[in-house]
C-alpha cells in the first residue's frame, strides 16, 4: 500500500512501480471531488494564506490539497489526529522533513539516472563501461533507499503516537527492515556496486523459436564446468584426476560489438532490476514528501491564528445537514489585518430542513465577508483542518460551488456575452455539475438585469437546486425573492454593521 | 503438379485511365494495389464469379478463413524472405523451419473453402488433392523432429575469463532471479523480464553449431529432401485476398455511417441505374452522413447535364456516379440500395486541374484532354464524366465548347454526365439534372439532384430559456435527474 498522511484511500495492494507525480498536484487516491480554483478565489483562500506561508511551492502545494474536497469523515479525522500528533512532537515533525528533502533529492537522482540510461539507450550510445557505472549507481541507489526507509521508521517509533496514519506508517518502515531478506538485498546492492568488468564474466544464454537470443544473463562462475582438451594433453595434474568430461567448446568472439552488446543486456537486466526495486521504495514512501507540505502550512495556520489570539477549534462532523458555528471569523480579514481584535464574528446555524440561505444588507455591511467565512470554514472543516471559531459542528457536502458576481472581471475580448449571460452560461453549467448534497454560493447573481426579471429566474433556479438537494446561500439585493422564498426552506438573513440578524 | 488456380483473374483487356481513378477520389479510400485491380475491368464472366465472391465473403465464417489465409500467407512471404537473406547458418535452420511450417499451415488454410463458390472452391480442391495431402502429412512428420533437435541446442553457458568456453547448461540460476526472489520475499513486485531478440553473429553461431553438432547434421539432412519445393507458390494469392479484403472493409466501414451496399445486377441493355447511391469518397474526410442521390441513364436518356448552386453537391454526385461504376466493372459491390449496371465497355473522367489543387492552367489541356477521350472511347460503349471542363475560358466560348462536346458524344451513342455551372444548357436539347435544397432536411443545408422540369423571444427570459435555465426547462431538468437517478438506483439493485 502506498503511505499517504491525506487520504486513507490509497491505490494499490502492493508495491507498484510507478513514478511518483512530481509537480504539486497531490494525489488522493480515492473518492473525491475537486473545487475548482475559482472557489478559492472567490473565498479568498489563496490570498489569506499567503499571509500564512510565503514559500509559494508550499502553498499552492496545500490549495491543492484543500481543493480535493474529501466526504469522508473518517478521512477527516485522519488528518486531524496527524495535526495534532505534530503539534505535539514538533521536533520530529522538523526531523521527518528534513528527511524526506534528502529522500526526495535521492529520488530524483534516481529518476535522472533512469534518463540517462534511457538517452544512452535511444541514442545507441551506451557502451559496456557505461552500462556498468549505471548498474553501480542503480545499487548505491537502491541502498540508500532502503536506509531511509529505515531511518523514518528509527525516528517514528522514538514519538508518542496517536494517529494511525502516522502509525500505519511508522510499522511500514518496520516492516520491510525487519524482514530478514532487508540484509540478503543489501548485500546484493553492496556486491554490485563494487562491480568490474574484469573479473570472470559467465552467462546464460537462452534461443527463442527464431535461433535468436532471447535471455543473455548473468551468473555465478561456480556454475562453469570446463574439461580444457588442450591442458588435458599437456597431462595437468588436475585433468589427470577428473574423472567427468565436460562437453564444452572454444569461442572466438571477433572484434565485433556483438558480445560487448550481450554484456551491456546483461548488466541492465540487473541495473534495470534495481532501479524498479528503487522506483517501488519510491512510490510507496514519496508522496508524504508532498504531504508534509500540507502539514507544514496547517501547523503555520495553527501559529498565526495562536499568535493573533483567535480561537480555533477541529469541526466536528454532523451526520445530518445540521451546522452550527459559534463566533466565526472571517480568515481573509483575520490575516489581512494587523488588529484582529476589531473583525466581528458571527454565529451561524443551519437546521436540516434549510436548503437555501438569503443574505441581505445594506452596501458594505459585510454581506460578502459573511459569505466568505461560511464558505471557507466549509473547505478547511473538509480539508481536516482547524477553523476560526470558538466550536463548530458542520456537516459535509459532496461538492463546493460558488458564482460570484466578480467573474465579470473575466469579460475580454471575443466573449460577446453581456454579463447577465456570462452569470446565465455559469449557472447552467453548475445546474449540469452539481449532484446532490452540493453546496453552492452565489454572490449578487443577476443583479446586472432588470430585478423583476432576474429575481424572478433566479428564485425559479434556487428552487431547482433546493429540489435537487442542493444547499445554497444567496448574498444579494433582489428583495423581491424575500416575498417569493417558502420561509420553511429557505433562511432568510440580514445584515448590519457586520453582525447577522436572524429574521423572522 | 498442377498450376495453383487464380482467385481473381483479370482477362479483360480494357485498362481504366489512372486519371479516373484519382479524379473520383478513390485514391483517397483504397490502397494503391487496390486501385490496380479497379484499373482493369473484368472480362467474360469474371465479373459474375467476383460478384458471388463478394457476396461470400459477407458470412463471417468466410470472412474468417479469408483473413486466416492471408495472415498465413504474409506470414510465410515473411519467413521466406528472411530465410533468403539469412547469412547465419544457425539462424538459418530455425528459418527454414519456419518456412515449412508456414508453408504447411497456408496449404490447409486454402484448403478449407469447399462449398464456397466457384473461385474459392476450386483453390481448395487443388491444395485438397491426395499428392498435397502426403506431401504435406510428411512435411509435419519432419517438424516434429526438427522442433525436438532445435529444442535439444536453445541453450548453454558462456564463460569469458583466460580463454571463452561454450559449455551445454546444467539448471544455471541467474542473478536477476536470485535478486528478485529476495525482493518478492520482500514485498516487492518484481517485474518481468524483457525477452531480447538478439541475432546470433557467425561467431556465436560457430561455437554452438560445434557444440551440438549431432544434432545440427540430422537438421541438415532432413532440409535436403525439400531442396527442389517451390514455397513461393501461394504468395500469389496475397493481392488477391487483400483486394478482397480491403473492399469487404470499405462495405463494413460505410455501413457504420449507414451507407448500404448492393451487389448489381447486370443490366443486359446499355445503361445506369442506381436507388440511393453514395459517394464513399467522403468517408476520407471523416463524414459522418452522406447524402444519396439516384442515378437512372437509360438507352433513351445517356447524357445527362448537371447544373445548380456551388457547395450543392454536383461534384460528389458525379464522383458517386463514376465509383460505383468502376466498383461494378470491377465486379464489386456498390454503395446504393440497389442498382442495375450495363457491364461498360471504358469509363474515362475530365475534371479540372484546379480541382486537384494543382493549379496549372487549363483550356488547351482541357481540350486536348476532352477529345482524347472521345478517340479512347471510339468504338466502345462507354461511360464519360465531366466536371466544369471548359469553364476555364469566357462564357460565350465556354458554352460553346460545351455544346459542341456533347453533340459530339451524343452522336457516338456514350453515357455522359457533365457537371456545368452554365445554366444555358438548359436551353439545349438535353435532359438536364439540377441540385436543390432537400425540403425533407429540416434546417440542414442538404441539397438532392433531381431532374430539372423547367428551364429554373424578453431578452432575459430568452438568455435563461437558452441555455435551459427558464421554468419549464428547469422542470424538464428535474425530471431528468429524477429519471437518471431512479435508473441508477435501479441499476445499483440489479447489481446488488
Amino acid at each position: 500500500m502506498k503511505i499517504s498522511l491525506l487520504s486513507l484511500k490509497v491505490t494499490g495492494t502492493k508495491l507498484t512501480n510507478k513514478d511518483a507525480p512530481d509537480g504539486n498536484y497531490i494525489d488522493m487516491g480515492g473518492n473525491v471531488n475537486s473545487i475548482d480554483r475559482k472557489v478559492l478565489y472567490h473565498l479568498s483562500v489563496d490570498r489569506s494564506f499567503s499571509y500564512v506561508c510565503a514559500d509559494v511551492k508550499k502553498r499552492e502545494s496545500f490549495l491543492s490539497v484543500i481543493s480535493e474536497l474529501t466526504c469522508d469523515k473518517n478521512e477527516i479525522e485522519y488528518r486531524q489526529d496527524i495535526i495534532r500528533d505534530f503539534q505535539k512532537n514538533p521536533g520530529s515533525f522538523e526531523r521527518l522533513a528534513a528527511l524526506y528533502e534528502r529522500f526526495e533529492e535521492l529520488r530524483l537522482s534516481q529518476k535522472a539516472l533512469r534518463k540517462n540510461e534511457y538517452l544512452l539507450n535511444a541514442n545507441k550510445a551506451d557502451t559496456a563501461f557505461a552500462s556498468k557505472n549505471i548498474l553501480q549507481a542503480q545499487a548505491v541507489c537502491l541502498k540508500r533507499a532502503l536506509l531511509f526507509v529505515k531511518k523514518f521508521g528509527e525516528l517514528l517509533s522514538v514519538c508518542n503516537l496517536r494517529s494511525a496514519g502516522l502509525i500505519n506508517f511508522s510499522s511500514a518502515c518496520r516492516e520491510i527492515c525487519e524482514n530478514p531478506e532487508f540484509q540478503n538485498l543489501l548485500g546484493f546492492c553492496g556486491r554490485y556496486e563494487q562491480f568490474s568488468v574484469n573479473d570472470f564474466l559467465d552467462f546464460k544464454f537462452s534461443l527463442n523459436e527464431h535461433g535468436h537470443i532471447e535471455e543473455y544473463a548473468l551468473i555465478d562462475h561456480g556454475y562453469i564446468y570446463v574439461s580444457d582438451p588442450e591442458l588435458k594433453k599437456k597431462g595437468l595434474p588436475f585433468f589427470k584426476k577428473s574423472e567427468v568430461n565436460y562437453r564444452c567448446e572454444r569461442v572466438f568472439p571477433g572484434k565485433n560489438d556483438f558480445y560487448e552488446g550481450l554484456l551491456i543486456t546483461a548488466l541492465s537486466d540487473i541495473s534495470g532490476l534495481f532501479a524498479s526495486l528503487s522506483e517501488q521504495i519510491f512510490d510507496k514512501f514519496s508522496a508524504v514528501y508532498r504531504e508534509l507540505e500540507f502539514y507544514f502550512v496547517a501547523l503555520k495556520y495553527i501559529e498565526a491564528l495562536v499568535q493573533k489570539n483567535i480561537p480555533y477549534c477541529f469541526p466536528e462532523i454532523t451526520a445530518d445537514r445540521n451546522v452550527k458555528v459559534k463566533s466565526l471569523y472571517d480568515l481573509y480579514l483575520l490575516m489581512s489585518t494587523d488588529n484582529p481584535g476589531k473583525i466581528i464574528p458571527n454565529d451561524f446555524c443551519l437546521s436540516d430542513s434549510y436548503n437555501s440561505v438569503i443574505v441581505y444588507g445594506d452596501n458594505g455591511s459585510g454581506k460578502t465577508s459573511f459569505l466568505r467565512s461560511v464558505g471557507t470554514m466549509q473547505i478547511l472543516g473538509q480539508a481536516g483542518l482547524p477553523v476560526p471559531c470558538e466550536c463548530a459542528k458542520i456537516c459535509l457536502y459532496s461538492q463546493i460551488a460558488s458564482q460570484f458576481s466578480e467573474a465579470e472581471k473575466e469579460f475580454c475580448g471575443g466573449n460577446e456575452a453581456g454579463r447577465f449571460e456570462q452569470e446565465t452560461r455559469e449557472l447552467a453549467a453548475l445546474a449540469d455539475e452539481l449532484s446532490d448534497g452540493a453546496f453552492l454560493l452565489l454572490n449578487e447573481t443577476f443583479q446586472s438585469t432588470a430585478y423583476e426579471e432576474g429575481a424572478q429566474g433566479l428564485y425559479n433556479i434556487l428552487e431547482y437546486f433546493s429540489d435537487c438537494n442542493i444547499r445554497c446561500v444567496l448574498v444579494t439585493h433582489l428583495r423581491e425573492l424575500e416575498k417569493m422564498s417558502d420561509k420553511d426552506k429557505c433562511l432568510l438573513l440580514y445584515i448590519e454593521n457586520g453582525h447577522v440578524i436572524i429574521k423572522m | 503438379m498442377l498450376t495453383a488456380p487464380q482467385l481473381l483473374y483479370c482477362g479483360g483487356e480494357t485498362v481504366l485511365p489512372p486519371q479516373l481513378l484519382s479524379d473520383i477520389r478513390l485514391d483517397g479510400i483504397l490502397s494503391p494495389q487496390a486501385l490496380c485491380f479497379l484499373q482493369k475491368p473484368c472480362g467474360g464472366d469474371e465479373i459474375l464469379r467476383r460478384q458471388e465472391l463478394f457476396g461470400l465473403v459477407e458470412d463471417e465464417k468466410v470472412l474468417g478463413r479469408l483473413k486466416i489465409c492471408l495472415s498465413n500467407l504474409l506470414k510465410l512471404e515473411r519467413s521466406l524472405m528472411l530465410w533468403h537473406s539469412e547469412k547465419v547458418p544457425l539462424n538459418s535452420y530455425y528459418l527454414y523451419s519456419d518456412v515449412l511450417s508456414d508453408y504447411v499451415n497456408v496449404c490447409e488454410s486454402l484448403s478449407a473453402f469447399e462449398d464456397c463458390g466457384q473461385s474459392l472452391s476450386e483453390v481448395s480442391e487443388y491444395f485438397l488433392s491426395d499428392e498435397r495431402r502426403r506431401f504435406f502429412s510428411e512435411i509435419k512428420t519432419d517438424l516434429g523432429r526438427i522442433s525436438e533437435l532445435l529444442g535439444k541446442i536453445n541453450s548453454g553457458l558462456l564463460s569469458f575469463s583466460s580463454k571463452n568456453w561454450i559449455t551445454p547448461d546444467r539448471g544455471a540460476v541467474i542473478e536477476s532471479d536470485k535478486i528478485a526472489s529476495v525482493a518478492q520475499k520482500l514485498g516487492f513486485t518484481v517485474p518481468v523480464r524483457k525477452k531480447s531478440d538478439t541475432k546470433p553473429d557467425i561467431t556465436f553461431s560457430d561455437a554452438v553449431c560445434r557444440l551440438y553438432f549431432a544434432e545440427i547434421g540430422e537438421i541438415g539432412s532432413i532440409f535436403r529432401k525439400y531442396a527442389s519445393v517451390d514455397f513461393n507458390e501461394p504468395t500469389g494469392y496475397i493481392p488477391q485476398i487483400r483486394f478482397i479484403l480491403e473492399i469487404y472493409e470499405l462495405t463494413r466501414k460505410a455501413e457504420k455511417i449507414g451507407v448500404p451496399h448492393c451487389i448489381a445486377e447486370i443490366s443486359p441493355v446499355p445503361g445506369y441505374f442506381a436507388a440511393d447511391v453514395y459517394d464513399i469518397s467522403l468517408m476520407a474526410k471523416e463524414c459522418e452522413r452522406i447524402i444519396p442521390n439516384d442515378v437512372d441513364f437509360t438507352e433513351t436518356n445517356r447524357f445527362f447535364f448537371l447544373t445548380g448552386a456551388n457547395g450543392g453537391g454536383k461534384t460528389t454526385y458525379l464522383r458517386a456516379v463514376g465509383i460505383n461504376l468502376v466498383l461494378f466493372l470491377a465486379g464489386c459491390p456498390v454503395f446504393a440500395k440497389r442498382a442495375s449496371i450495363y457491364r461498360f465497355d471504358f469509363a474515362a473522367s475530365h475534371f479540372p486541374k484546379d480541382e486537384r489543387f494543382d493549379g496549372v492552367g487549363r483550356l488547351d489541356e482541357e481540350l486536348r484532354r476532352s477529345f482524347g477521350m472521345l478517340s479512347a472511347s471510339e468504338n466502345k460503349t462507354a461511360f464519360l464524366l465531366f466536371n466544369e471542363t471548359f469553364s476555364g475560358t469566357d462564357e460565350r466560348r465556354g458554352f460553346e465548347l460545351v455544346k459542341n462536346i456533347s453533340e459530339n458524344i451524343r452522336a457516338a451513342g456514350h453515357f455522359c454526365l457533365y457537371v456545368t455551372h452554365f445554366h444555358e444548357v438548359i436551353n439545349l436539347d438535353f435532359p438536364v439534372l439540377i441540385s436543390e435544397v432537400c425540403p425533407e432536411d429540416g434546417n440542414r443545408r442538404t441539397f438532392k439532384i433531381v431532374r430539372s422540369k423547367s428551364a429554373v423571444a424578453s431578452y432575459a427570459y430568452d438568455i435563461l430559456r437558452k441555455y435551459r435555465l427558464d421554468k419549464d426547462s428547469l422542470t424538464e431538468r428535474r425530471k431528468n435527474r429524477e429519471n437518471k437517478s431512479a435508473q441508477f438506483k435501479s441499476d445499483r439493485h440489479k447489481v446488488n
